[in-house]
Formats: structure tokens, C-alpha cells, sequence
């Protein structure tokens, strides 16, 4: 189907915008609050999610005339924000992935209904050797290798969300598949080569 | 790259957040940039409040679905169910998190809507439109040898009828995104009120409802929801239609399978009750509504001259589905 399309401003005239009138900013956190608090919560669980999404708009409306106008998509800000303050919960993410690698279930830290699900979520055993190569590698590593994964960022995008260079992203991201390859511990996962990746994510 | 899509499939079971949750965030940044610190510090500790009592009402009202009963002691005939993350709510889960993500269209009640549709029906073949019709619904538009033919038509007393029941006996593009719009954003009031206004005798005649006499409740709500997402795909507000996703993954019974093609053959994930009957087809990456169609039950009766008296269960009876919609100017202008 060919969606109709909706109007949609770029979110560096919006944060602009919300310089001179501070609600509009409320129409960045509608377009992109789901996706952020869904980030979070596959790291951290609902619970956390709610405060640490909501606390990564705040913390971006307070910074937001420092936002650089030419890039039009505040994603990669917003997921930079919202993984410096994951960072401050590593323990228990590390220990969520530990318990996962060990139990083989999605255990998550909420204590609500929809933890619930998580917990009746069996995983493969694939997903368990994965979970054992999270909780082992590095905070930096993880944090490329799941705004990769998982926010859907391009290797130029991430190098922005934690303002280091490209080049960096690569290897960071170069040693965590390393590592979850080891965990796989199998010639079907040989992993792709830099030039392979570079195409994939370019 | 094989580590990075079992990466990309790790925890996606997790629920996307629901609009209570997000409404919650929302209320207290808005409360922030409002209030300034100080004040938002205060605010922050009241809404905590108020989020934990929105998360356990969430809580207690899922318990509820899941027990089988909204409303009165009448147990949902489908909630016998496990208790467990299916595709299908994976799927209605990440098709509310696409809507969220859309903004808004506030059409006035004299825009135009072009519609172009692919039909399909077993035996007839495939067919496709072209047509025109008002936000308001009235007046709508098509051509006939060549010639551009407007009607007008009626469009009931907006003012004579609940949002609901106005969509159900009128469904225009307005209708459907108010009946959306008056819609609790909590999944078990939203289908409390839909139980509540929508029966057996109210989709009379729709069409789909010949497959099934005596649908069950599940069967009400999803038809009913399906109609209505299909019907606002172009004005749908945005937290209105992720509050029915996330409601239609609640009703007992409700399926997802992928592998299948709509009218116009592009892939798409099929939603339905068992897998028969009315089903709502979204499109596999962007979630967005695509089409809807019958499948046969085994029950369907047969076209009066076949050999046969009803047509093979899982057997397509009818498909459409947009291949475009489109604001425009006037009728007639693509």
C-alpha cells in the first residue's frame, strides 16, 4: 500500500522550532519516544525504560541549543543520550544478560505484568551464546554493537550518537562480533568481512 | 553477518511500550519544560504515582482479558489460550510502534481522497478502481466511459449517534477516524467498549459475517477493528490507531502468518481469528495496513453452479487491497 503521506518535518526544524516555543518539543518525544523507550527496555527492562526514556527527552530539551541544524534526524542524538544513561545501569544489564546466558530465559529487572512475557520467552540456544558474549564484552563494544543492531544505525550515525569516530565504530564493533563469534564457537557464523560490513552499513 | 541478525532477533519479544507507558513519559516532560526544575522535581514524584497506577490498572485489566472476562462473569470463549509472546503479538506490537512514529493528518471535511484498489474475487478474477471520495463522506466519485460521475451522498446526522455506531451504519474516512479518535487508549476498555457497541446484528450485511453467523467475541472484535484500521489507513491519528493495534493483540485467538500475498501480490502478514475467516494484511517491514480478505472456514457456500456446496476451507473467497490513497485537490485529479 502506499501510505499516505503524512507531513513530516525534518526534527531539526522541530528542535528549532521548540528554541522559541518549548512545547513543540513534545512532537520529537511523539515521534520518537516509542522506539527509544523500546531500545531501553530490551536492555533494561519496562520499568526503567519508562524513567530512562522519559529523562533522555528531558536531558535533550535542556541540551537542544546545542543541536547541530544540519542533521536532520535526531535519532542518533537521542540514542546517544539514551545510552549514556543506560550506562549508568550497567550492573543490571549485565546481569540480565548473565542470567539469560545461564537460565535460557528472557529474564528481564521489571517486576510488572509484561515481565511476564519475557520470562515465559524461552530462547534458543543460539540467543543463550549470544547473551554469554553480551555480558562479556565491553560497555563501548556492547553499546556500538546494539545501536547497530538494534536502533537500525548506520556506522556514520553511531560514530555521531557517542561522538567518536567512524573508524572507531568499526573496530568496536569488529571486536564484539569477534567475541560473539567465539561464543558461537562455529565455522557457520564466520563472520563477513570489513568490506562486507561496510557495504551492509554504509 | 549472521551474528548480527541473531543480535537483531535477541529480546524483540520485549512488549513495545504501550501508550499509557508513553503517555506517562510524555506528561512529565511536558510538566518539565512547563514548570521549569523546581517545579518539574515535585511533578516528577506525583507522576511516578500515577504511572505505577497506570501500570498495575494495565496489569489488572491484561489479568482480566486473560481470565476471559471484561465485563459481566461471561467468560471470553478464546482465553483459554497460552500465555506467551506470539508473532502475532510481535507483529501488532511493532505495527503500533510504526503508527506512534507517523504524524498526523488533520484533513478538512471538503478534501478529497483518491483511492486506487485491487480487487480480487474467487471466480471473478481480479479487478481494480479507481475512485474519489470526501473526508466527510459526502460525496464520492468515479468514472464511467470516460465521463467523471459525482454523487452525492447521504451521510447520516453526525450529531444523532455514538462515534461507533455512526461508523458502523456510515464508513467514511471521517467516521472511521472519529469512531479511532473516541476509542479508550487502554487495550481491555477499548474492547470493552467495543463489546459493547458492536453485536451480530450491527455488521449484518458486511459481508463477512456470512461465513460466520454467530461470531464469537473475538470474531466481533478483530472484524470490527480490522474494518476500522482499514478504513482510516489515511487519517488514522497516530496514538489512536497504536492503542487499537495494541488492543487487537489482546484479543484471544488472534494469529499472525507470513507468506502471504495481497490483491496486488505483494508479500504481506495475515491477522485473524484461527487463521479463517476476515483477515487484516499488513505489510511485513513498514506494519501499515496493505489489505484485507476472506478465507474460507469450510463453510462458505459455493457459487450455484459448481459441483461443490461450500468452498475448501483456507481457500481465498475475496482480497483487495490499496495500491494507492492519496490526498487530492478534486475529484478526478490523481
Amino acid at each position: 500500500m502506499t501510505h499516505l503521506p503524512r507531513s513530516r518535518e525534518d526534527d531539526a526544524a522541530l528542535i528549532l522550532d521548540s528554541l522559541e516555543r518549548p512545547e513543540a518539543f513534545g512532537a520529537l518525544y511523539d515521534r520518537h519516544a516509542a522506539a527509544i523507550h523500546w531500545f531501553i527496555a530490551r536492555r533494561l527492562g519496562n520499568d526503567i525504560a519508562d524513567d530512562l526514556a522519559a529523562d533522555t527527552f528531558l536531558a535533550a530539551f535542556r541540551q537542544r541549543d546545542r543541536y547541530q541544524r544540519e542533521r536532520l534526524d535526531a535519532r542518533p542524538w537521542l540514542y546517544g543520550i539514551a545510552v549514556r544513561l543506560i550506562g549508568r545501569h550497567r550492573r543490571s544489564e549485565v546481569r540480565m544478560w548473565r542470567a539469560m546466558a545461564r537460565t535460557g530465559l528472557e529474564v528481564s529487572t521489571d517486576a510488572d505484568l509484561d515481565a511476564v512475557d519475557d520470562r515465559l520467552a524461552v530462547t534458543s540456544g543460539v540467543h543463550r551464546a549470544l547473551a554469554a558474549g553480551i555480558a562479556r564484552m565491553g560497555t563501548r563494544d556492547r553499546d556500538v554493537l546494539l545501536l547497530v543492531a538494534w536502533a537500525d544505525l548506520s556506522y556514520q550515525e553511531v560514530a555521531s550518537a557517542l561522538d567518536i569516530p567512524v573508524g572507531t565504530v568499526r573496530s568496536r564493533l569488529s571486536r564484539a562480533r569477534r567475541k560473539l563469534t567465539a561464543e558461537l564457537g562455529g565455522p557457520q557464523t564466520k563472520p563477513a568481512t570489513e568490506e562486507e560490513l561496510w557495504h551492509a552499513r554504509a | 553477518m549472521r551474528e548480527l541478525e541473531f543480535v537483531h532477533d535477541l529480546r524483540a519479544a520485549t512488549p513495545a511500550p504501550t501508550p499509557d507507558r508513553l503517555a506517562a513519559g510524555r506528561e512529565r516532560l511536558m510538566a518539565s519544560i512547563v514548570a521549569g526544575p523546581t517545579g518539574a522535581r515535585r511533578r516528577r514524584l506525583k507522576l511516578r504515582v500515577i504511572r505505577t497506577a497506570l501500570i498495575a490498572g494495565a496489569a489488572a485489566a491484561a489479568a482480566v482479558v486473560l481470565a476471559g472476562g471484561i465485563r459481566g462473569t461471561t467468560a471470553h470463549p478464546c482465553a483459554q489460550g497460552s500465555f506467551q509472546v506470539s508473532l502475532a503479538g510481535q507483529v501488532l506490537h511493532a505495527a503500533a510502534l510504526n503508527a506512534i512514529s507517523q504524524r498526523a493528518a488533520t484533513p478538512r471535511p471538503t478534501q478529497w481522497i483518491y483511492t486506487k484498489a485491487v480487487s480480487y474475487s474467487l471466480g471473478g478474477g481480479r479487478t481494480s478502481s479507481d475512485s474519489w471520495v470526501r473526508f466527510d463522506g459526502r460525496e464520492d466519485a468515479y468514472y464511467q466511459d470516460g465521463q467523471l460521475i459525482v454523487h452525492p451522498t447521504t451521510g447520516g446526522d453526525p450529531s444523532a449517534a455514538s462515534p461507533l455506531s455512526l461508523f458502523l451504519a456510515n464508513p467514511t474516512p471521517s467516521t472511521s477516524r472519529r469512531a479511532l479518535a473516541c476509542l479508550p487508549e487502554n487495550p481491555a476498555r477499548l474492547l470493552a467498549t467495543v463489546a459493547n457497541n458492536v453485536s451480530p446484528s450491527s455488521i449484518a450485511g458486511s459481508g463477512w459475517d456470512s461465513i460466520n453467523r454467530q461470531p464469537s467475541r473475538a470474531q466481533l472484535e478483530f472484524g470490527f477493528l480490522a474494518d476500522l484500521l482499514w478504513n482510516s489507513a489515511e487519517s488514522a491519528p497516530p496514538r489512536a490507531e497504536a492503542a487499537a493495534f495494541h488492543a487487537m493483540a489482546a484479543i484471544p485467538g488472534v494469529e499472525a502468518r507470513r507468506g502471504i500475498t495481497d490483491a496486488l501480490g505483494r508479500p504481506a502478514i495475515a491477522l485473524s481469528i484461527a487463521g479463517v475467516g476476515q483477515q487484516l494484511l499488513l505489510a511485513p517491514k513498514t506494519y501499515q495496513v496493505a489489505g484485507e480478505r476472506t478465507v474460507s472456514n469450510g463453510n462458505w457456500p459455493a457459487a450455484p453452479k459448481t459441483r461443490a456446496h461450500t468452498i475448501a476451507k483456507n481457500e481465498v473467497v475475496q482480497s483487495i487491497a490499496w495500491a494507492r490513497i492519496e490526498f487530492v485537490r478534486a475529484p478526478g485529479a490523481r
